[in-house]
């Protein structure tokens, strides 16, 4: 009975966070399959020792902390520095149409992208962002700011 | 700041294969190997905990420690590598440093040859965020590789601080969160050069 409460539970947050969790580590990894793995990995975590979450909020931060820190360590790992743009992939699952504005946002180093992301493209407030990644609300506000100012000269350039 | 357009293509990148299932079937074998492996060791384990315990209780006062926060300098020596070693205890027993203790017979592979161990005891696997540096963690195949800017360590991994970017006084700075977050620890570090040598500068806090 326990076992099936908990796998309702991990159903329901599937069900909640595995598209926005996939988008946010395709725009990372620049890689589906690569993606596919981050959010395996992020959900058995979550599986195996999730803690006792405040709110709905909490949870969420929670799982964007632990796939963040996923993909961080597989692109250090793979060492990847080319950018792709997303058309590139071929990979099975990844059917998106991409604009110049969505991949300027790719181009952006990856503490930018994370935040501009986060907060244009999945709408999370400063303070959900803040929690997401362990920062102070101000230091997302920087790099917000700087963010946008590097996404405008890429799409000035371009 | 972003048009209409671009939120929508973002917004159609979704999961076309079911992940559910990998998941569950992973957590559940991991959950088997794990229940098995306590029953078959834990009886001998809680013996042998506890002679670990009171040894260590014994040798405590012979152990060159400091508890608390350390911040000092530890001349590490020259490429013959006579490092100090240190050990640093705090007062929460999860986290323990045991510092720069190099042994010539230390087997590294070539990208990790100009490294200080910077050893690691903690009672709990812990994850490590690093936002200056790079720390070198075992692959599990007797290799090290980068950890990058996150990676978990658990109970006796040895972490290795790459000085490859000696040259530029390259620190570190990382800190260590248990598995809900909850930190633990940081580490400053910085390779300095001073007339007694190269020495390592920096500091230890528990939280």
């Amino acid at each position: 009975m326990q076992a099936d409460g908990r796998n309702e539970a991990f159903r329901r947050v599937y069900d909640t966070y595995a598209d926005m969790l996939y988008r946010l580590a395709v725009s990372m990894l620049r890689s589906p399959s690569d993606a596919e793995d981050a959010v395996q990995n992020a959900f058995c975590r979550y599986l195996d020792r999730a803690p006792d979450f405040r709110d709905s909020e909490h949870e969420k931060a929670w799982l964007l902390r632990v796939l963040i820190n996923q993909c961080k360590d597989m692109m250090r790992r793979r060492k990847v520095r080319a950018w792709l743009p997303i058309e590139a992939l071929t990979d099975i699952g990844v059917q998106a149409k991409s604009t110049p504005a969505l991949d300027a946002v790719y181009t952006l180093p990856e503490k930018y992208k994370a935040v501009i992301i986060l907060y244009h493209l999945e709408e999370m407030s400063i303070d959900e962002i803040a929690e997401a990644l362990s920062l102070s609300p101000s230091a997302v506000k920087m790099r917000l700011s700087r963010g946008r100012d590097m996404l405008r000269e890429a799409l000035l350039k371009s | 700041m972003l048009d209409e357009e671009s939120v929508k293509a973002y917004k159609s990148i979704r999961l076309e294969r079911d992940l559910r299932a990998d998941i569950l079937n992973r957590h559940a074998s991991r959950q088997s190997s794990r229940a098995f492996g306590s029953q078959k060791i834990l009886r001998p384990l809680v013996a042998l905990c506890s002679l670990i315990l009171i040894c260590t209780a014994v040798l405590a006062g012979a152990l060159n420690t400091r508890t608390g926060i350390y911040t000092g300098n530890t001349r590490l020596g020259d490429s013959s590598r006579t490092a100090v070693t240190e050990t640093v205890r705090y007062t929460d027993p999860r986290m323990r440093f045991h510092l720069f203790e190099i042994s010539a017979t230390d087997d590294l592979t070539s990208a990790a040859n100009d490294c200080v161990p910077l050893r690691v005891k903690l009672g709990t696997t812990a994850f490590v965020e690093i936002s200056e540096g790079a720390l070198l963690l075992p692959d599990g195949s007797g290799n090290y590789t980068y950890a990058g800017f996150a990676g978990e360590i658990t109970n006796g991994d040895t972490l290795y601080w790459s000085l490859t970017d000696c040259e530029t006084l390259s620190p570190l700075t990382a800190r260590f969160t248990d598995a809900d977050g909850n930190l633990l620890g940081t580490v400053t570090l910085t390779y300095v050069q001073s007339d007694n040598g190269w020495c390592i500068s920096g500091t230890l806090s528990e939280k």
